[in-house]
């Protein structure tokens, strides 16, 4: 399968905006951070496809495959993001347990560089997630099809307990050394699970603003009463 | 439990001993829905089951693995089904399976991954997961299992935990595979030798690999567990990869197969099934490609049953050394020693990395409270994290292995042990040495250990011997034997040598190989007893070149009551190499002790080309005269961002002080408080220096001119002078100084810590005392160490709107218990109001305004 990403990317500007640090120029201890977290990432992706059943009249939308059966996908946004899809991707992926050492470590000796390094994890998680989504887009366009935004349990009314099932329905454990504790926390520390539509016609950018980001739990600006604005 | 092992050995009459196949696509082919809980097939659907295994069974298996994959007490929560019910079933559906076989049939009990992950990186404890597979196994007990069998696992820790519980709660023969990646390691980066090296000290009977990869990618990792074990080897390989969108595996039973031929090389395989994706038809043809015609298979199941009883080691020794990755082909007697029975390399280890001792290795010395005064305090006010510091620095100066002891009269040294051995190896990745005269504290230390640790120590007195040796069998430790007996230090090499064969032979008596043993001849001060260090180095070579053992001395003693001490230290550490000393134990930030060695490695071909040497000192320049003192990790000059808007000022501040800690420069910090100590009292200086500094640099981080990673950097230099202060005051023994002691901890399911170390190093450095209790902790702990310490300050963390709940949990028992303390909230899904509405005193937006709050609450 083709289906390899090695590399991952920490971008600065992004890790900059996570640490609250707007448009400052990044400094050599930045840059060694953003070095040290890229030698540190070992990503894993781990994916199923699933049919989608049509909207039901509650507005929910359920998913079905030959040996997890029929279960729904939890909430009316995401029933909403899915409309028009037949089918779904069910993915998850993570940078690995390695980055979480790292600034562990990076914690005890000085915790400037723990917090530089958690931005910049932040930022790579992100970037293997948009190096999946391209891929899936890719694939997805040869076939003519279209994709949705991708859809985090926490999104929206999508429980953050939804986590749980998706890393038992992918075995994120055995494929990507992913697991979910009791309070739905991941470990690896930056993982991502997420959904997405396989649509047949092109899909609007839906998810903007700060109510379906997976930083505004930890985004400064937010916290301080503006917005990254991006 | 050998007898089992033995008996399927024989049973399977010389050839591999055939397990089973997949399971997940049998279910599927069969028409059966998983859903949520897929471990109470055995219960709703035993028919279904029953009929898939005994397809297996007719396929040649001789193992069957009962569906117990999953059935621990996390995932079967919420079946309707208790655990001891699923097993109890599962067993008794393979047994049936097996009823009728034309051959004998034994069934497993199967153990996979409890599905979350352990501390440190996860939140689930090592003694709950010892629990939880205690559990699975007295029910794999009862329900009549011949053996048990761990699969699918990838965490070096939770396999230890289990093969603790199997072996604390049955006697049955136990069998442990791991999962691996292309790479060699597993997900949480465990080596296929790490594997090696603990699990053959905690004395499982057979090791392998199973699952994530198809047979041709599992080869090469396969080929280095071959080489490494000494064990009967079991593979069972996935029929290739799945893919994604149709979930169908790639191979089909006969390129499986085809692929499974190359193992019939591999010396040590003995025996092997298929996991997911495989069918009883690959099962089928699997056994008859391995087990037709005479003689093929018979070499390595003979092998497994040699290794079984003991008798053959030699091929496995060959392993370890190629292990190490340096050059094998050197012989391993002292320097000048005619080589009479160089001792066997040893391995010790931690998951992800493998120290061989086949050369001279460093054992660091400083996390030790003997003598040192700061270091006893630290041990005192349970702050963990200068004991870590000390970690980091002898690891990133170069020690191999960290000797790890905590031992102070009112301190409990057994649980103390524990929190630093599981703190240590969340930031190191060394092996450990586990340093008590308890035998209470070995055991907890050695229990908790991840990795091969060694144990320091025993000696020559029967009752040390035979309360500690013991211990290290069961955990399957190295252990140092000093040189001493009931009649105290022997004066010549003649006695110590004796004493060295006495602890030989008890370890021996106790299972321990030979090569687990690390003799101490003892080095005495040569300023009172000048004719011993002669002494000890003819022991050293006596126990090294003739018995074969490696050895380990303790160095600076020698110097005792010398001037110029490193120079004694350092030439007599150069001496003892030359005789045979494999590891000394010294203070690795010691620059000449350092130099000794890594010239020494060059000097004897250990450092192939001299790359090491060349690597560290090839910018080296003679030192100019009275250079100006560097404290370890200064580095960090840069600040970061762009706040740097020339000096700051702070009225009264000394300018130097404030210059220094807003801009982040360590060194700079510390010397400029060094130069105010000279005419100021430590207080005052914290008062009327320090503190204003960083109100400066706080009030910059509200004005929003610089930014989180520029105030923890400020906080950084600030805490290196402060850390120039505690020295002070604890080398004067006038008594800590504390505004006031304020307990952090992040809550009760949650493991994000970031926030509250940040806020940590803020209050500290503005001279609170900050006990952190860390993450994840449990309510009661918290009210407990409120009310034991009174601490009138508590800070709650909370990341997730999941864990929140942990929160008001917590803020509850603290009101419940009375205790008159305020509590102030803080983390990223936290508002303001919702902290006042769970019962906090105060919210604190970020590390700055928390210290405002501190300052309130103690008026200072």
């Amino acid at each position: 399968m083709n289906n390899k990403i090695t590399q991952v990317k920490v971008h600065i500007d992004e890790a900059l905006r996570y640490m609250g640090a707007g448009q400052t120029k990044p400094t050599a201890q930045i840059i060694r951070a953003a070095e040290l977290v890229e030698e540190a990432c070992r990503p894993r992706f781990t994916y199923r496809v699933f049919d989608l059943d049509p909207v039901s009249e509650e507005g929910r939308i359920s998913c079905r495959d030959g040996s997890s059966g029929t279960f729904e996908l939890p909430g009316k946004d995401i029933a909403g993001l899915l409309r028009d899809s037949g089918r779904c991707i069910i993915m998850a992926a993570t940078i690995g347990n390695e980055v979480d050492r790292l600034i562990r470590r990076l914690s005890v000796k000085d915790m400037a560089d723990a917090v530089i390094a958690d931005a910049c994890a932040s930022s790579a998680i992100e970037d293997l997630c948009d190096s999946i989504s391209e891929m899936f887009r890719r694939k997805a366009a040869d076939s003519g099809l279209f994709l949705t935004d991708r859809f985090s349990p926490g999104y929206g009314d999508m429980d953050i307990s939804f986590q749980r099932r998706i890393a038992d329905l992918l075995q994120t454990q055995k494929r990507i050394g992913l697991t979910v504790s009791d309070s739905c926390m991941m470990t690896p520390m930056k993982s991502v699970t997420a959904v997405i539509g396989i649509a047949d016609r092109p899909q609007p950018k839906l998810i903007s603003g700060c109510g379906s980001c997976d930083m505004r739990d930890r985004c400064t600006y937010r916290k301080s009463g503006t917005t990254c604005g991006s | 439990m050998k007898d089992k092992v033995r008996e399927i050995l024989e049973n399977a009459g010389g050839k591999y001993v055939i397990l089973d196949g997949g399971m997940g696509t049998m279910i599927q082919a069969a028409g059966l829905e998983e859903g949520e809980h897929p471990e109470t097939l055995v219960i709703r659907e035993p028919e279904a089951i029953c009929g898939i295994q005994r397809k297996y069974v007719e396929a040649g298996s001789s193992i069957l693995y009962s569906c117990t994959f999953r059935a621990n007490r996390k995932r079967v929560e919420g079946s309707g089904y208790s655990v001891e019910e699923i097993i109890n079933g599962a067993v008794k559906v393979a047994r049936q399976a097996a009823e009728g076989a034309d051959h004998k049939v034994y069934v497993a009990l199967d153990i996979g991954p409890i599905g979350e992950l352990l501390e440190p990186y996860g939140t689930l404890s090592f003694e709950e997961a010892v629990d939880i597979f205690a559990e699975m196994v007295r029910a794999g007990v009862n329900a009549g299992a011949d053996l048990i069998i761990m699969e699918t696992m990838t965490d070096l820790y939770e396999v230890k935990a289990a093969v603790l519980a199997a072996r604390e709660n049955s006697d049955l023969p136990l069998f442990v595979t791991m999962s691996y990646e292309k790479s060699g390691r597993t997900f949480t980066g465990t080596t296929v030798e790490s594997m090696v090296c603990v699990l053959e000290g905690l004395g499982v009977d057979a090791i392998g690999i199973n699952c994530s990869l198809g047979p041709d990618d599992i080869l090469p990792v396969a080929e280095r567990l071959n080489a490494a074990t000494k064990l009967p080897m079991l593979i069972k390989a996935n029929a290739g990869l799945p893919d994604p969108e149709t979930g169908e595996y790639g191979l089909n039973a006969d390129s499986f197969v085809e692929l499974m031929k190359p193992y019939k090389k591999l010396e040590h395989m003995t025996f092997t099934g298929g996991c997911c994706g495989t069918a009883p038809d690959f099962i089928e043809k699997l056994s008859k490609e391995l087990n037709s015609g005479a003689g093929e298979g018979d070499g390595a199941a003979a092998a497994g049953e040699d290794e079984i009883s003991g008798e053959s080691a030699e091929s496995a020794k060959a392993g370890v050394s190629a292990v190490s990755g340096e050059s094998c082909a050197r012989e391993n007697p002292s320097v000048f020693s005619m080589g009479v029975s160089a001792p066997e390399s040893t391995v010790i280890c931690t998951p992800t990395q493998v120290v061989t001792i086949d050369s001279v290795k460093v054992i660091g010395e400083r996390i030790n409270p003997t003598g040192k005064k700061r270091f006893q305090q630290a041990l005192r006010e349970n702050d963990i994290d200068y004991i870590l510091d000390q970690a980091i620095q002898q690891v990133e100066a170069g020690a191999d292995i960290l000797d790890v002891n905590v031992g102070l009269p009112g301190i409990d040294e057994p649980s103390m042990m524990v929190r630093v051995v599981k703190a240590i190896q969340s930031v190191v990745d060394v092996p450990l040495q586990i340093d008590s005269s308890d035998p209470v504290a070995v055991e907890a230390g050695l229990r908790v250990c991840n990795g091969k640790p060694i144990v320091n120590s025993v000696n020559g007195k029967d009752e040390v011997l035979h309360s500690i040796l013991p211990i290290v069998k069961k955990y399957g430790a190295s252990v140092l034997g000093l040189c001493i007996d009931e009649e105290g230090i022997p004066q010549t090499a003649e006695k110590r040598i004796s004493i060295a064969e006495k602890i030989l032979n008890t370890a021996l008596s106790y299972g321990i190989p030979k090569e687990d043993l690390f003799i101490d001849c003892l080095s005495l001060t040569i300023s009172a007893q000048q004719d011993q260090a002669l002494e000890t180095l003819k022991a050293i070579r006596h126990v090294h070149d003739v018995m074969g053992l490696h050895t380990v001395l303790g160095v600076s003693n020698i110097s005792f009551g010398l001037p110029y001490r490193e120079l004694v230290n350092s030439t007599f550490l150069t001496m003892a190499m030359a005789n045979g000393l494999d590891l000394p134990i010294i203070n690795p930030n010691n620059e000449a002790m350092m130099n000794a060695v890594r010239s020494f490695r060059a000097l004897t071909c250990v450092d192939r080309d001299c790359l090491g040497y060349i690597d560290k000192y090839a910018d080296y320049k003679p030192q100019a005269a009275a250079a100006p003192a560097v404290v370890p990790g200064s580095g960090n000059g840069s600040p970061a961002g762009s706040g740097d808007t020339g000096d700051p000022v702070a009225p009264g501040c000394d300018p130097a002080v404030l210059r220094a800690i807003s801009k982040g420069l360590k060194a700079d910090a510390v010397s400029a408080v060094n130069t105010l100590l000279d005419s100021k009292d430590e207080l005052s200086i914290i008062n009327d220096d320090l503190i204003p500094a960083l109100d400066e640099v706080g009030k910059n981080f509200e004005a929003g001119k610089i930014f989180l990673p520029q105030l923890l950097n400020a906080a950084g230099a600030a805490g290196e002078a402060f850390e120039v202060i505690k020295k002070r005051i604890a080398a004067s023994g006038s008594g800590a100084v504390s505004k006031g002691k304020i307990i952090l901890a992040t809550v009760k399911g949650d493991i994000h810590d970031i926030g509250k170390n940040i806020v940590k190093v803020i209050l500290e450095n503005y001279g609170y005392t900050v006990i952190d209790l860390g993450k994840d902790v449990d309510p009661q702990l918290i009210v407990d160490t409120a009310i034991r310490e009174d601490v009138k300050l508590v800070g709650l963390s909370a990341l997730m709107t999941t864990t929140l709940v942990g929160m008001e949990e917590t803020i509850r028992a603290l009101r419940d218990s009375g205790h008159d303390c305020r509590i102030i909230c803080g983390g990223a899904v936290l508002t303001k109001e919702y902290a006042l509405k769970i019962g906090a005193d105060y919210y604190a937006k970020d590390a700055s305004e928390s210290a405002s709050i501190a300052k309130e609450v103690f008026g200072a």
